[in-house]
């Protein structure tokens, strides 16, 4: 009997999960870009930078992710007079809401991984940064050269997991219309009275997506374990011979 | 030997899932009663009942000025049904959730009765039982009289799939708009009414449907609105307002429905109705 | 060539230099020796600005060094470092380690610094591990390569901050040994070192430090075995 409700609703949620994915990875993307400057800015020496890193991460550490994909969606294009969509001759390429997801993600993801670069960043032995000032080198030598590659290598777990908080964060857009899993599967259980059935379907199917991203994961660390052991030959040489 | 457990545990879990997707819907045997009808004032002493609303559909329900209690039309109908039939209300409380948890809570039983100017449609009455009809409505299409296209003049319009329509999930216009045949990718569903209006009154979407009533008293009370009704209010078959109540709880008393409806026979007759809709819908 | 005077150092109000003066001469070898928290190494660092002196100053080659970024990345071009954990760049290879900072200070081209670089690992021994990862590496291995890396720069001053001291015993003397031959190319050494035996061998002059201050120092003869002041006696008889 419930057979066929899978049947239909299958469909449905993997063009939510169209959204979802998309959403969530160019939130990633774009938060992980925000979150190096904020990250940065902290550890730096700058204290305007510093003002303002610490100002946006306590914005949106302080406030539900809800709430800020609200006002992203109702008041941001008013302050501004604009339309977060983007159209071309008249063909909507990318919704005001699914635009205002993507904000909403970015901003809140890059947020959270301004403290996990920060921290990265914190983490590294101070020895390296006497190292490369007792050889002479400027401040932002030794953190491009140095300490930038040790802080990203110990990063990417905490990364991949900000990913799939991410995803997860995604089914909150469904207030602000995005299409995403959770919608296709609130449209559903409304329209068909099915609540329970519906509810579960849409569960279990996260519950599969998301098993699936900590299998990459799980992957991606092995690998990464597998090259640091390896002797590398000629890697991040100065000097081509 | 940890591969094994894994997959183990991954498969009791789905199992738990598919089993509880196949299952669910039986419902344990209640016992019934019937309601002592000899004298319809105070036959239901001594009966607790889960009553909700939405407070998202100004003048039958909605938050007054403090934000801190919700009012309106269906709210004083309840009111006038318990002091005629002296149910309990359970906690002395009408919890007040959106149209898709309000539907989705009396399908499931956890509510009995809702009066949130339900429209009492074929596809409800399927999961639900409705009391004779308390207020005629029908739906109207609203649109944003600066950035609405103003094609935009009726309901055969919208089938055109040029333009966006919100709609309240789970509300009686989102079943027809679906029913009528617009396209999925233009309905775009709203959690609450008052978030699809703020939507159309900045231009995110090209309309709006909603019961007529509704919006009469949005644009009455909202000041410096930029919304206006378009075309003639439809659907009036499907939109009559009409109190919810559960399966479950008219299995549990079994003439709970006929109860009601001799109790809004008797407002009816005894004029307190029309003084509960000159009250709210002037 | 290397003149300190009236050098003071707190670390909030932790007073750890008190009133230094010192002064070192082109192609000495000078070792300090000490209890621990007697503020060597500070001193060390505040020779080549990782510290800043509270005050007093600090003359390399007749010039004051002043708190200016210019001035103090001359004076690290000049003045190497060799730490006690090797403090060698994690992600980069040997070959990388060592070319770094001469071309990205400009001191070499992409070409002098590869030919440098051949150059100092072959004095230390380590030709054959050109591009290996630091972690692969044994301690001594580490030490080499670390002041491989810091000739590199053709430093007029070598300062090596007990760099023996995390090293297993096994693995002391290859490191001592290249040191031995730096001794032998005449380069300018301070050493912080708890090896007596091998400071009394290659050392121009000994000082001895406690509490912050120079308490006594002279040739190798004059400290470890006719030493003057009490308190170095009682030191020097501690640990032998």
């Amino acid at each position: 009997m419930n057979l066929s409700l899978i049947a239909a609703m299958f469909p449905l949620l993997l063009k939510g999960l169209q959204y979802t994915i998309l959403i969530a990875l160019i939130g990633i993307v774009f938060g992980f870009i925000i979150g190096c400057l904020a990250g940065f800015a902290l550890q730096g020496k700058n204290k305007f930078l510093k003002a303002i890193s610490y100002f946006y991460i306590w914005i949106i550490r302080g406030t539900p992710l809800i709430v800020q994909a609200l006002y992203i969606y109702f008041v941001l294009p008013k302050l501004f007079d604009i339309s977060l969509a983007i159209t071309h001759n008249g063909e909507i390429l990318v919704s005001e809401s699914v635009m205002a997801g993507i904000i909403a993600i970015t901003i809140n993801s890059g947020a959270f991984i301004a403290e996990i670069v920060r921290s990265a960043l914190e983490s590294v032995d101070k020895g390296q940064w006497d190292a490369g000032k007792s050889l002479g080198l400027s401040y932002t030598q030794i953190l491009f050269h140095i300490i930038i590659p040790i802080a990203l290598r110990n990063i990417t777990p905490a990364l991949f997991n900000q990913f799939i908080i991410s995803v997860k964060d995604t089914s909150i857009l469904t207030i602000i219309v995005v299409p995403e899993i959770t919608h296709q599967m609130q449209n559903y259980a409304i329209t068909t009275f099915k609540t329970i059935p519906a509810y579960t379907f849409g569960a279990l199917f996260y519950l599969a997506i998301i098993s699936i991203l900590m299998i990459v994961q799980k992957i991606i660390e092995r690998k990464l374990k597998l090259t640091s052991q390896n002797s590398m030959k000629r890697g991040n040489s100065l000097v081509k011979d | 030997m940890k591969k094994i457990l894994t997959i183990i545990i991954v498969v009791a879990v789905l199992a738990i899932g598919i089993f509880a997707l196949t299952k669910l819907g039986n419902k344990e045997n209640v016992e019934a009663t019937t309601i002592n009808t000899e004298k319809l004032e105070g036959c239901m002493e001594g009966i607790t009942l889960n009553v909700a609303t939405t407070g998202t559909f100004a003048p039958f329900t909605y938050y007054d000025e403090n934000g801190k209690d919700v009012i309106g039309f269906d709210l004083d109908v309840i009111n006038e049904l318990q002091k005629l039939l002296g149910f309990e209300i359970a906690n002395n409380e009408i919890p007040a959730m959106n149209a898709a948890t309000i539907t989705a809570s009396i399908t499931e039983g956890k509510v009995d009765m809702g009066l949130a100017a339900l429209c009492a449609t074929d596809e409800r009455k399927q999961v639900m039982n409705f009391s004779d009809t308390y207020y005629e409505a029908g739906l109207i299409i609203a649109v944003n009289k600066e950035t609405s296209p103003k094609e935009i003049k009726s309901l055969e319009d919208l089938k055109s799939g040029k333009y966006t329509v919100a709609v309240e999930t789970g509300s009686a216009s989102h079943l027809y708009a679906k029913e009528i045949g617009i396209k999925e990718d233009c309905i775009k569903t709203y959690n609450e009414g008052p978030i699809a209006f703020t939507a159309l009154e900045d231009g995110k979407v090209d309309c709006f449907i909603q019961d007529g009533p509704g919006v009469s008293y949005y644009l009455k009370t909202k000041a410096d609105t930029k919304l206006a009704m378009v075309g003639e209010p439809f659907n009036q078959e499907e939109s009559p307002y009409a109190i919810a109540l559960s399966f479950d709880i008219c299995k549990k008393y079994t003439n709970i429905q006929e109860v009601i409806n001799l109790a809004l026979k008797e407002l009816t007759d005894n004029k307190k109705k029309k003084k509960i809709e000159a009250k709210w819908c002037k | 060539m290397l003149k300190i005077r009236n050098l003071s150092k707190s670390f909030g109000t932790n007073q750890v230099l008190k009133n230094l003066n010192l002064d070192i001469q082109q192609g000495e070898v000078v070792s300090i020796i000490g209890p621990s928290g007697s503020g060597k190494s500070t001193l060390l660092r505040c020779i080549n600005y990782l510290e800043e002196p509270t005050s007093g100053t600090i003359e390399f080659e007749g010039k004051i060094i002043k708190n200016d970024s210019e001035q103090i990345k001359d004076l690290r071009n000049n003045v190497g470092m060799v730490f006690q954990e090797f403090n060698l760049f994690e992600m980069k290879n040997v070959l990388s380690n060592i070319t770094l900072a001469p071309v990205l200070t400009k001191k070499m081209n992409k070409q002098e610094a590869r030919e440098e670089a051949n150059k100092v690992l072959k004095f230390v021994g380590l030709k054959d591990k050109i591009f290996e990862m630091p972690k692969n590496l044994s301690g001594g291995q580490k030490q080499r390569v670390a002041i491989a890396r810091a000739l590199a720069m053709q430093p007029k001053v070598l300062l090596l901050d007990e760099p023996t001291s995390a090293l297993d015993p096994e693995l002391v003397q290859e490191v001592l040994k290249v040191i031995q031959m730096l001794v032998k190319k005449k380069i300018t050494m301070i050493i912080v070192t708890h090896q007596i035996d091998f400071a009394k061998e290659i050392s121009d002059r000994i000082i001895f430090m406690e509490d912050g201050k120079i308490v006594e120092e002279g040739s190798p003869e004059e400290i470890l075995v006719n030493p003057k002041k009490k308190r170095t006696k009682d030191f020097i008889n501690s640990i032998l």
